[in-house]
């Protein structure tokens, strides 16, 4: 109880939440690292079945698609900074925004799903099928947490305001989608331009 | 007053370098038409950049503790091991 005034700050001088959440944030590096390796050892496995060269030749979408995540990056950032500031409207207008930038995302994802089924993709079809989608949809299931976490920070600072932790948690939600963000950038790169 | 200004700098830079990633994607985007031997190092090498910008800006690890970026390095280094060591054992062949 002798700690209670420094009860976040833990041995080393930072925030024991934050800590937390860069550990968590280092064990998704580890398994982003292990589902890219894999793609990148699949994707020219396949004996039949469309190939990345075929179905990406022109990743427009894709490409449009980063814009909106690096978007909703922007829009997070000024959030925090926002919520730093105690500048409500300012908050709201960009936490909103930065959750129907990740729905635009997943919505072009689910177009981008559905025309590489019709053109013959999918899960069980090919090795290249099947490490691509496992780690596209990866990314996709953390980008929907994302959002969902987004409106759900959003509703509480709605109904409680500002409390002396809110900004904190604000933070952790904000690191949470960069990381998305950055292993998007590497995902366009190493799977849609370098096929 | 002085948080204040600080403040609109910051939201100034974070402004910059949305611009800069946009940027950025878009060569990489032209850069996908480049013969194999360049393509490779061009396309990581602006990846790297676009990933040290958002790690370090965004993510606020070039102003935060040195033990937040030592975590995520460790990360990847345990990744990259795991990886390699299947490569190994499984004896991988990465050319095809």
């Amino acid at each position: 109880m002798e700690h209670s005034a420094h009860s976040e700050l833990g041995s080393m001088g930072v925030d024991s939440k934050k800590l937390g959440m860069w550990t968590f944030l280092g064990s998704e590096v580890m398994l982003f690292t292990g589902l890219i390796a894999t793609y990148l050892v699949f994707r020219g496995k396949s004996l039949d079945g469309p190939t990345p060269a075929e179905l990406f030749a022109n990743p427009t979408i894709v490409a449009f698609n980063t814009l909106v995540l690096l978007c909703s990056s922007l829009t997070m950032v000024l959030a925090h900074e926002a919520v730093e500031r105690g500048n409500k409207r300012r908050f709201f207008s960009f936490i909103l925004a930065t959750a129907a930038l990740g729905t635009l995302f997943l919505s072009v994802q689910v177009f981008e799903y559905s025309k590489l089924i019709d053109e013959g993709l999918g899960l069980g079809v090919n090795m290249f099928g099947a490490s691509f989608f496992t780690l596209t949809g990866f990314h996709g299931a953390h980008v929907s947490v994302g959002v969902l976490l987004l409106l759900l920070t959003a509703i509480r600072g709605w109904r409680k305001g500002f409390t002396k932790e809110y900004p904190l948690g604000v933070e952790m939600i904000g690191l949470y989608w960069h990381f998305v963000d950055l292993v998007w950038v590497v995902i366009f790169t190493l799977v849609y331009l370098l096929k | 007053m002085e948080n204040q200004s600080l403040s609109h700098s910051r939201a100034r830079l974070y402004v910059v370098i949305f611009f800069v990633l946009g940027v950025l994607t878009m060569i990489e985007f032209g850069a996908s038409t480049l013969p194999s031997p360049v393509k490779l190092p061009v396309l990581l090498g602006l990846a790297s950049i676009k990933a040290l910008l958002v790690a370090g800006i965004y993510m606020h690890l070039r102003f935060d503790k040195r033990v937040f970026s030592t975590l995520v390095l460790l990360g990847l280094g345990i990744g990259i091991l795991m990886v390699l060591a299947f490569t190994i054992v499984l004896n991988i062949n990465w050319s095809t």
